[in-house]
Order: structure tokens, then C-alpha cells, then sequence
């Protein structure tokens, strides 16, 4: 009775002592991707409303104005490549959010089993495992011998990082146009703003998320071990489990 | 593992919350149950599984392994 009670005790710490650490790097994620999501969004919108106004021709290019044919190019040649920075967010953002997903429901599954906070009572839990896995998942194809991991995280936060700067910068050159700028409307400057805002968010807990990446790589042979234990325990296929039998006889 | 340790479950129940096909799920009980990692508990509802103390072990130092590597800095 004793040793089950230890062994629940110490079930409980372990899991207790990883909770808390769930809940951070659940934290850092969510703020991360969200601010990947806002920026998206805000930047959609401040550049769909400047090609409204282009097409209704409320406003009129700087460079097509200074350097006729050749700024329409460069225009359209910027457009072009928003364009595609954008589909480049948004196949990301669609990636992750599965990630993200199945992360939350794993974490809705642990906050099922919290005991009643005014309660003292411990009690185990479920959905660690599921929201563990869910990370080792995601990584494990790129922690390869041929592909490093932390490189590779570290190319995807850089692109984020350029190619988000980049559309700021266009947002920036393409709102000072024409007679008219967009520098007067105080709901497009709310707009820009926040745009950077998500950005900044975004690029400092990408410093973050590069740098504990490193270590969480180091996670995923180790379960590849304890994994293998388990495979390599005595089984005892004398005795046929119920489950299948139940099968044969149907 | 971790789904049948503070009640018993029912392969529905299983099939239900971990959301894997049925095939893997029968697999990997059976898996489980072959190892003396989960047992049978029948009761008056069925067949249910439960954690055993080597399950619980097992689980015990799968959460120290994330521990020491899930430290933010």
C-alpha cells in the first residue's frame, strides 16, 4: 500500500514538475504564431486597401508618376513579390495551425483532469504524453543526420524575419503616393502600427523558440531509447490477449 | 499508458480520445498488455484496461527524460 501511494506520489511530482513547464513553452508558441497570425492579417488588410485604392485610381504611384513605364514595372514588380510573401504566410500559418491544434487539445485535456484549485486534493493527469508528442512529431522529420534541426528552424525564423520586414518596408514606400497619403488616415496609421507591433512581438520570441530549440533536439534520441526499452521488455504471447479472440470469434 | 492510469478505459473510450485507427489502437494494446504495461480489469461494464506499476514506471521515467530537456531558458 505504501510503495503505491510513493509511486503515485512521485507519478504526480514528475508530472506536476513538467505541467509548469508546459504551460511556458506553450505560452511561448502561442504568442509566437499568434503574432505570426496578426501580422498576417493587418497586412493583408493595409495592402488590400491599397489596391483598392490603385484600381479605383484614388491614388496614383510615386515612381509610375517620376519615372513613367519603368515605375510601373517596379510597382508591379513589388506587388508581384508581396504577393507571394503572403502566400509564403499563409501556407505557414495553415502548417501550424494543425500544429497548434492538436497542441490545444492536448492542453484541454490536461486542464479536464486539474483538480479543483480550491482543493488540495493531487490527482493525475492526462495529456502530457499527447502534447509532448505533438512537439517530438513536428521536429522529428527535420532532426536528421542531413538536416540539422536547429538550422533549420533557424532558415525558417529568418525568412519570417526578412520577408515580414520586407512587407513592412513596401507598406511603408507604398503609402507615401500621389497627393494623397496614407499617413493622413489615423485608421491606417493604427493599422501599420500594429502590423509592426505583431513583427516585433513576433521576431523577439523567435529568439526564444531558436534557443531552446537546441536543447529540445537532444529529446527526441532519447525517446528514441526509451522507446526501444519498452520494445525489449519480456512479452508474454502464450497468452493471446481477449481483444484479438474476441475478433476471431465474431 | 498515461490514458488508463488514474481510472480504467474501455477500448472505445481509447478509440474515442487517442483517435487513431482502430487496427493501431488494437496493436498497441496489445502491445501494452503482452509487456505487463496496462492489464485487464473486468468488471460488469466489460473489458477495461489499466495501468500497471511496471506502466507506471515506464511512464515515471519517460516524464523525468522530458523534464530534464523541456527547460526553458
Amino acid at each position: 500500500m505504501e510503495n503505491t501511494e510513493n509511486e503515485n506520489n512521485e507519478l504526480m511530482i514528475s508530472q506536476r514538475s513538467l505541467l509548469k513547464k508546459i504551460w511556458k513553452i506553450n505560452r511561448l508558441f502561442n504568442i509566437y504564431f499568434q503574432s505570426l497570425t496578426f501580422f498576417l492579417l493587418y497586412s493583408l488588410f493595409y495592402s488590400g486597401y491599397l489596391l483598392y485604392l490603385f484600381i479605383t485610381g484614388q491614388i496614383t504611384p510615386t515612381l509610375s508618376q517620376r519615372y513613367g513605364v519603368f515605375g510601373v514595372v517596379i510597382n508591379t514588380i513589388q506587388v508581384v513579390v508581396l504577393f507571394i510573401m503572403f502566400i509564403y504566410f499563409i501556407y505557414q500559418n495553415f502548417v501550424y495551425y494543425s500544429f497548434m491544434r492538436r497542441g490545444k487539445r492536448a492542453i484541454r485535456k490536461i486542464k479536464e483532469t486539474y483538480s479543483n484549485i480550491y482543493s488540495f486534493e493531487y490527482r493525475l493527469h492526462q495529456g502530457i504524453v499527447s502534447y509532448v508528442n505533438n512537439i517530438t512529431n513536428f521536429f522529428k522529420p527535420y532532426s536528421k543526420e542531413k538536416k540539422n534541426l536547429s538550422d533549420t528552424v533557424t532558415l525558417f525564423l529568418y525568412m519570417n524575419f526578412i520577408f515580414s520586414l520586407y512587407i513592412i518596408i513596401l507598406m511603408v514606400s507604398l503609402a507615401g503616393i500621389g497627393e494623397t497619403t496614407l499617413v493622413d488616415s489615423p485608421f491606417m496609421i493604427f493599422i501599420f502600427l500594429t502590423t509592426v507591433a505583431s513583427w516585433l512581438v513576433g521576431f523577439i520570441t523567435s529568439f526564444k523558440i531558436r534557443k531552446n530549440i537546441l536543447k529540445w533536439e537532444k529529446i527526441i534520441p532519447k525517446l528514441k531509447i526509451w522507446a526501444q526499452e519498452l520494445e525489449d521488455l519480456p512479452s508474454n504471447t502464450s497468452s493471446k490477449s481477449e481483444i484479438l479472440e474476441d475478433e476471431q470469434n465474431k | 499508458m498515461e490514458s488508463c492510469l488514474r481510472t480504467p478505459r474501455t477500448q472505445t473510450w481509447l478509440l474515442r480520445e487517442i483517435r487513431l485507427k482502430t487496427q493501431a489502437v488494437k496493436e498497441t494494446l496489445q502491445f501494452l498488455l503482452t509487456r505487463h504495461l496496462i492489464e485487464e480489469v473486468n468488471d460488469a461494464d466489460g473489458i477495461r484496461y489499466q495501468t500497471t506499476k511496471k506502466g507506471e514506471e515506464a511512464l515515471i521515467k519517460y516524464y523525468n527524460l522530458i523534464n530534464d530537456f523541456f527547460e526553458l531558458d
